[in-house]
C-alpha cells in the first residue's frame, strides 16, 4: 500500500538522498522528492498513522527541523 | 525569476553581512587606507556569528549526535581556516555566499514545486454534496461515497468522477487534455474530475472514491514519474555519494603537507585546501540534473503529454524508431459504413446490414460500433443473435432468426479477398464479409480516415532521423494505401496481437530504442515490450495508463512530434549541464592544488556553479514554446 506525505525542511538535496535511503532500508521502498516535497512510501504496514510515526522518527534522528505530514 | 522572493528568502541578516562583506573587499584590495587589524577581525566577526550561528550549532550537533560531517560542518571548518589566515572577506564571503546558495535551493525546488503546483491547485478541498433533501453541504473530498450526487459551481473545479445528470455541460479539459477548447458533455457521459465547469451550475453523480478519481490518479503518476530515474542522475546520485569524502581527505591531505615538508609555506597549503573543502559539496550536479528532468517533464505536461519517469525523456531523446499501430493512433479510429453490397438475390443490403449488427451488437470494436450505428440509422430493428461465437482475429459466428450467420474477414468467410482500392483520399476501407447458412452473402464497406495531421507529424519525425514502421491487423491493400500516402519506412499488415510483440522483438534487435505507439485498447502487451510504449487518450482509459510509459492526452500525433523533440533538448540540457559543472568543478580542483586558485574561485566553484547550473537546467520548462 502506498501511503504518500508531504516533507517539509530538508536543505540540501544531497541530504534528501540520504534520507531516502535510509527510508528505504525501513520501508522497502519509499521514494523522496526534493523539488516535490514529497514523500511516498510502499509498505505492507496497513495503518498510515503508525507509517508516519516511523518515517518522522527517522527523519528527526537524521537532521533537525524535518517536518512530514501525511497527505489527506 | 522572481528577483523579491529570493530577497526575501536571503533575510535582512545576510543583506547586512553582505554589505560589511563588500566593505571589507575594498578595504583589503582597493583602498589605499587601512584599519587596525583588531577592527577588521571584529566586524567580520560580528557579521559572520550573525549569519553562521544556526549554521555552527547545526554543524556540531551533526557531529556528535550522528557522527557525520555535514555540509555545514565543512563550511563551518572552511571558514574557521580562513579566519585563522587573516582572510576576513574571504572568511565572511564563504559563509554568506553558502547561505546565498541555501537560499537558492530553496527558491529553485519553489519554482519546481509551483510548476506541479498549478496542478496541484486542482485538488479539490470541499465538494458539494446533496443529501436526501436536496440541500446542499460542504464535506472533504474523501467522505463522499459513490453514489453521492453532488454540485459543481461556475468556474469550479469537478473534484469527483461523476455522471452528468443534466441534460449538457461546457468543460475545460485543458488540464487532462491539453485541449484549449472547452469540451461539451451530455447527459449520462462520466465528466472527470480535474476539470474546470466553465457554464452554470452541473449536478453529478458520483462515480469512483476520491482516491481513485482522475484527478487523484494524474496526481499520483507525476509524483511517481520521479522514482523512474534516467540513466544520469542514478550516476550522479552514486558519484556524489564518494565525492564528498574524497575531495575532504585531499583537504586534509594538503593541510598536513607542511608539516613533511620545511619550505612548504603554512598559508599556502592551507588556502588550497580550503579551496577543496569550499568545493567539497556536490549540490549543484545532485540539483541540476534532476531538475533539468523535471523541467522537461513540465514543459511536456503542457502539451497534454505524460511521461511516467525521467528514464523515458531519455529513451525518447536517444529513440531511434516507432512502431505505430493504425486504428486510433494513424487513423481518427471512428468508422462510417460506406457501402453495402449484396450477392445474393434473396438476401437485401439491408439485411445483409441487420444480421452483422446482431452479431455486432455486444462488441466495443470501432468497427462493430459504425456497424451497429448504421443499422440503426436506417430504422432496422436491432435482432437479437443468439449462439454468438468469436473467433479470435477472424470474426464473429451466431445464429440471427434462425439463420446462420458469420461476420468477418475474407478468410473466415473461405473466400478470396479482391478488394482493389483507387482510393486517393485520406481513407482507408476495410471490408466485413457476412456468410448466410455457410454461403458468401456480400459485404459491407466501412471507412475510417487518417488523422489530418498525421502526414505532417511522421515528416517532421523523418527529418529528426527517427524510423517510422506501421503493424496492422489490417489487410495489406489497406496497409499499402497507407504507406502511399503517410511516410513509413516498413508495413506489416495482417498481424494478429501476438504477432505484434514478436515484430517489435524483432524491430528492436536491428534498431534500439524502439517505441511502440497505439490507442492502449488491445496494445498493453506490445505496449510493455517496447522501450517505450506511448498511449494515445483520454485519462479515462484505465489499460493505456497502466501498461504505457508516456500518455498523449489529446491523442494528436503532432504533439508526438513536438514531445520526441522536448525530450531531446532536456536531454541535451540535462547532459550539458552535468560536463559544465563537472569540468568547473574539477579545473579549479587542480587550480587548487597546484596553488594558483584562491577562496574566491573556490566560491564561484560552489555557489556560482549551482547557481548557474540550476538556472540552466530551469530552461527546460520552457521548451513547450
Amino acid at each position: 500500500m502506498k501511503v504518500r506525505m508531504d516533507i517539509d525542511g530538508i536543505d540540501c538535496p544531497h541530504c534528501a538522498a540520504k534520507l531516502e535511503s535510509l527510508m528505504q532500508k525501513e520501508f522497502g521502498d519509499a521514494n523522496l522528492n526534493f523539488a516535490m516535497g514529497s514523500l511516498v512510501v510502499d509498505t505492507t504496514i496497513e495503518d498510515e498513522e503508525a507509517v508516519l510515526e516511523k518515517a518522522l522518527s527517522i527523519a528527526r534522528n537524521f537532521e533537525d527541523g524535518i517536518s512530514i505530514e501525511l497527505r489527506d | 525569476m522572481k528577483m523579491h522572493y529570493f530577497i526575501k528568502e536571503l533575510g535582512w541578516k545576510v543583506l547586512f553581512s553582505i554589505v560589511v562583506m563588500l566593505f571589507l573587499i575594498y578595504l583589503k584590495y582597493l583602498a589605499p587606507f587601512n584599519i587596525p587589524l583588531y577592527l577588521e577581525a571584529l566586524l567580520a566577526g560580528t557579521a559572520y556569528l550573525l549569519i553562521a550561528h544556526k549554521v555552527i550549532k547545526d554543524a556540531f550537533w551533526t557531529l556528535m549526535k550522528r557522527h557525520r560531517m555535514s555540509e555545514q560542518f565543512l563550511m563551518t571548518l572552511a571558514t574557521f581556516g580562513a579566519f585563522m589566515l587573516k582572510d576576513f572577506p574571504e572568511a565572511l564571503a564563504v559563509m554568506v555566499f553558502y547561505r546565498v546558495g541555501q537560499a537558492f535551493e530553496e527558491y529553485a525546488r519553489g519554482e519546481a514545486h509551483h510548476n506541479i503546483s498549478s496542478i496541484l491547485n486542482l485538488k479539490p478541498k470541499n465538494v458539494h454534496v446533496l443529501n436526501d433533501e436536496n440541500i446542499m453541504r460542504d464535506v472533504l473530498p474523501k467522505q463522499v461515497k459513490i453514489g453521492d450526487i453532488i454540485r459543481v459551481l461556475k468556474g469550479e473545479s469537478v473534484p469527483l468522477d461523476g455522471v452528468l445528470l443534466d441534460d449538457c455541460a461546457a468543460i475545460d479539459t485543458s488540464v487532462l487534455t491539453g485541449e484549449s477548447e472547452p469540451r461539451s458533455y451530455f447527459k449520462d457521459q462520466v465528466v472527470p474530475s480535474g476539470c474546470i465547469n466553465f457554464g452554470e451550475v452541473i449536478t453529478l453523480k458520483v462515480t469512483t472514491t476520491y482516491k481513485n478519481s482522475s484527478i487523484m490518479r494524474l496526481l499520483n503518476l507525476i509524483e511517481d514519474a520521479a522514482a523512474n530515474k534516467s540513466v544520469p542522475e542514478t550516476l550522479i546520485r552514486r558519484f556524489a555519494i564518494f565525492y564528498t569524502p574524497c575531495v575532504v581527505t585531499c583537504a586534509f591531505v594538503l593541510a598536513l603537507v607542511p608539516l613533511f615538508f620545511r619550505d612548504a609555506l603554512f598559508s599556502d597549503w592551507l588556502t588550497r585546501a580550503l579551496v577543496f573543502l569550499v568545493i567539497s559539496c556536490p549540490c549543484a550536479l545532485v540539483l541540476s540534473v534532476p531538475l533539468s528532468f523535471f523541467g522537461g517533464m513540465g514543459a511536456l505536461s503542457k502539451l497534454g503529454v505524460i511521461v511516467k519517469g525521467s528514464v523515458h525523456i531519455e529513451t525518447l531523446a536517444k529513440l531511434k524508431e516507432i512502431a505505430f499501430d493504425k486504428t486510433g493512433t494513424l487513423t481518427i479510429g471512428s468508422f462510417k459504413v460506406t457501402r453495402i453490397v449484396s450477392l445474393l438475390d434473396f438476401v437485401s443490403e439491408n439485411e445483409i446490414l441487420r444480421y452483422a449488427a446482431a452479431l455486432e451488437h455486444n462488441s466495443t470494436h470501432p468497427v462493430a460500433i459504425s456497424i451497429v450505428n448504421a443499422a440503426l440509422e436506417r430504422g432496422l430493428h436491432p435482432d437479437v443473435a443468439t449462439m454468438v461465437c468469436e473467433h479470435s482475429g477472424l470474426g464473429l459466428s451466431g445464429i440471427v432468426d434462425e439463420v446462420k450467420v458469420k461476420v468477418g474477414s475474407a478468410r473466415f468467410i473461405n473466400i478470396e479477398d479482391h478488394l482493389t482500392n483507387n482510393n486517393t483520399n485520406n481513407e482507408t476501407i476495410n471490408r466485413i464479409y457476412v456468410s448466410v447458412n455457410e454461403r458468401y452473402a456480400g459485404y459491407i464497406e466501412v471507412c475510417d480516415a487518417l488523422k489530418p495531421s498525421a502526414s505532417e507529424a511522421l515528416e517532421n519525425i523523418r527529418s529528426m532521423g527517427i524510423s517510422r514502421v506501421l503493424i496492422s491487423g489490417d489487410r495489406k491493400e489497406v496497409a499499402k494505401i497507407v504507406q502511399e500516402i503517410l511516410p513509413l519506412d516498413k508495413v506489416y499488415a495482417e498481424v494478429n496481437p501476438l504477432e505484434k510483440k514478436e515484430i517489435l522483438q524483432k524491430e528492436r534487435e536491428h534498431k534500439s530504442p524502439v517505441a511502440f505507439c497505439g490507442d492502449g485498447i488491445n496494445d498493453a502487451l506490445v505496449l510493455s515490450s517496447a522501450d517505450v510504449g506511448i498511449a494515445m487518450g483520454d485519462i479515462g482509459s484505465a489499460t493505456a495508463i497502466e501498461a504505457a510509459d508516456v500518455i498523449l492526452l489529446n491523442g494528436s500525433l503532432i504533439t508526438l512530434a513536438k514531445a520526441l523533440l522536448i525530450a531531446r533538448r532536456t536531454y541535451n540540457l540535462a547532459m550539458s549541464n552535468l560536463v559544465m559543472v563537472m569540468l568547473i568543478k574539477v579545473l579549479i580542483l587542480i587550480m587548487g592544488a597546484l596553488g594558483i586558485a584562491n577562496i574566491w574561485l573556490a566560491i564561484f566553484g560552489d555557489v556560482g556553479v549551482l547557481i548557474l547550473s540550476v538556472i540552466n537546467a530551469m530552461r527546460s520548462l520552457h521548451f513547450y514554446k
